[in-house]
């Protein structure tokens, strides 16, 4: 893909300070994200994806804070941007998909206010033709009955319905770039294919780059373009999609894609990956990994590894591909 | 642009009728507690007499024929006297009449001074939280640290004494309990993910503020004002009480009160019939308090109905 980057983040550290302990959720992540492309951020529970995507908005619940790295966006580095510059790029260049859709919308105002307020916000444009195009947006997003959902409140539909309303809202302003963080998880699987469906023609239609953060190596399978695999507020691969289900490099990624079914071939049982993820506010020497890799070699006890290139366009921090 | 209208107009329509059921049920809850109702009906009859009280008085509540004086003084309850009269021959009926207009006016003034502060004041500190948080708190903290109506006297006695100075000594007692309630729902309410979702979307703290937090938060300040109506009322009471409020020959409740315990308990009307005043009144807000909490709270409401369906099934099924 030779087309130019949109997002291009240079080592990100983002850390948690609690009681217990600093906790680095991120921990010095690189990432460019093609314009045009849907990119993929994969990883466990608690490996610290939200908190990149939260980081690239600048919207790191305390006490969290970005400690060092670079966001650039669109050719600005949005680490140095005032607040109030900032305030002007989310919503409408950079747009954001939660996780929860039935807590996502304020369960005091209509969804069509909803919509209507996110246009008005970010253009000099009136209520009334915000809120016609609010309803062009519904309809847009294949919602039955979208005029009467304008005046129907958050709790009068369901959660797909819900999800589809947050799109709506998040793709209101033509945004560049948009976040989707586990947009199906809280939905059931049927909905979650109509979601993710819906999520990939309105990225053609706007001409809009994705970053689907998920757990769900499925819908990587199925919609993305790259893949990056996160471990522990690192990145551990990145490849094609193609590629990194072909040809999975790291031991973490191998394991992972030992550990969910795959359609294609039969299988009497899935391999979990042996141990538990380590305490991030007490990291393993060396390369984060090695309690629980298979390979781990005397140099992934002492010194981790980086990312590099190993053949055109993947890339692995691991000691197995690259020499001490 | 015709469409555009058209749309609009269907938006109203509906939202209207949207409103009228809400506010049906809410009043059909309401309806069935027998102390939401009284409470209501103590309130709106305050309300009135508040309002028209002191037009409709058979007597003039302040003037004082001192021709006849000592054929009028401390008459006990008659028909042309229903509560009495005073010691300057006075009726009370009337006095106590025209008595709800300032009691009524203490608290509306009282609240209206204190509600809007408390709500700007713990919307900034519970949005904003670390240090605006610590300074506005502990202001609020130095304020609570007081007995209420020990300090509203301070204030009042500090002042020149009449109405106003009382009004507004004990609007600078009451807005920090304000402060302290809408804080404690900010807290929670800044948490929620449509929170985040707004300041994803590019929404400044202060449309943040305004459109999605404060309308989430306005329950429990609705409630807390009504019980508080009455709250006021005796505050305002107690400071005339003591001589620190309306003065002479403004007819008050409080002031009626302290009057007329030097002729008691021979003349036990002139301290009942204003003191039942203060203490319906009280009660009546109390009540309606009481049961709005519970209309407002759609989770109860949704157990009412429920109820209700269950007794229906019940009936049908004999």
């Amino acid at each position: 893909m030779a087309s130019k980057v949109l997002l291009d983040i240079k080592g990100l550290k983002v850390y948690f300070n609690t009681y217990a302990g600093v906790v680095k959720a991120v921990n010095g992540v690189d990432l460019s994200v093609m314009q045009g492309e849907s990119f993929a951020l994969v990883g466990e529970t608690g490996c610290g994806k939200s908190t990149v995507a939260r980081a690239i908005l600048r919207l790191v619940p305390p006490p969290g804070r970005i400690v060092s790295g670079e966001i650039i966006f669109d050719g600005r580095d949005l680490m140095k941007l005032p607040e109030s510059e900032l305030r002007k790029i989310r919503g409408s260049e950079i747009a954001y998909i939660c996780q929860d859709p039935s807590s996502a919308l304020d369960p005091l105002f209509t969804c069509g206010y909803q919509i209507a307020e996110t246009i008005v916000s970010h253009n000099t444009v009136k209520w009334p033709s915000a809120f016609s195009k609010a309803l062009k947006l519904l309809t847009r997003v294949a919602i039955p009955e979208a005029e009467k959902r304008m005046n129907s409140f958050p709790h009068e539909l369901s959660g797909g319905m819900k999800q589809r309303v947050v799109i709506s809202i998040s793709i209101s302003n033509n945004p560049k770039l948009l976040i989707a963080d586990e947009p199906t998880t809280a939905l059931d699987v049927t909905i979650q294919a109509q979601i993710m469906d819906l999520i990939m023609s309105l990225k053609e239609s706007h001409n809009m780059t994705l970053l689907l953060i998920t757990h769900n190596l499925g819908l990587v399978a199925e919609y993305c373009d790259r893949v990056a695999v996160m471990y522990l507020g690192k990145i551990v691969e990145v490849a094609s999609v193609a590629e990194l289900f072909e040809r999975p490099l790291h031991p973490y990624t191998q394991g992972l894609l030992r550990a969910v079914p795959n359609p294609l071939k039969s299988i009497d049982y899935l391999e979990p990956i042996p141990g538990i993820i380590p305490s991030p506010i007490d990291l393993p020497p060396g390369c984060r990994f090695h309690p629980r890799c298979p390979f781990a070699m005397d140099v992934c006890r002492s010194r981790e590894p980086s990312l590099v290139e190993v053949e055109p366009g993947h890339y692995v921090a691991c000691w197995k591909y690259q020499k001490t | 642009m015709r469409d555009l209208k058209v749309f609009k107009n269907l938006f109203a329509s509906e939202r209207r009728s949207r409103t009228l059921s809400e506010l049906k049920l809410m009043f059909n809850v309401l309806r069935r507690s027998p102390t939401g109702v009284l409470g209501l009906i103590l309130t709106i009859s305050f309300l009135v007499i508040g309002i028209i009280g002191s037009y409709i008085t058979p007597y003039n509540p302040i003037f004082i024929d001192f021709k006849n004086m000592h054929k009028l003084r401390l008459l006990p309850p008659s028909l042309k006297h229903p509560f009495g009269t005073d010691e300057f021959g006075r009726d009370l009926f009337s006095r106590v009449l025209s008595g709800a207009r300032v009691s009524l006016l203490a608290a509306v003034v009282v609240l209206a001074v204190a509600i809007p502060l408390g709500l700007t004041l713990g919307l900034i500190a519970g949005y904003y939280g670390g240090i605006i948080d610590e300074i506005i708190m502990r202001i609020t903290d130095v304020f609570l640290a007081f007995p209420g109506l020990v300090l509203a006297i301070a204030f009042s006695a500090a002042f020149k004494p009449g109405l106003w100075s009382a009004i507004l000594a004990v609007a600078l007692v009451w807005w920090p309990s304000y402060v302290r309630v809408v804080r404690a729902q900010v807290l929670q309410v800044r948490e929620a993910l449509f929170i985040e979702a707004a300041r994803a979307l590019g929404l400044s703290p202060w449309k943040i503020m305004i459109r999605h937090i404060l309308p989430n938060v306005l329950t429990p300040v609705i409630v807390l004002a009504t019980l508080d109506f009455g709250s006021v009322i005796i505050v305002t009471s107690s400071l005339s009480f003591i001589g620190l409020g309306a003065q002479p020959p403004t007819p008050e409740w409080g002031r009626l009160v302290a009057d007329g315990r030097a002729y008691f308990p021979e003349k036990w009307w002139y301290v009942l019939f204003p003191g039942l005043a203060i203490f319906l009144t009280s009660l009546g807000w109390n009540l309606l308090g009481d049961s709005l909490r519970d209309v407002l709270d759609p989770k109860y409401r949704r157990r009412l109905e429920f109820k209700k369906e269950i007794k229906k099934e019940g009936e049908k099924s004999g």
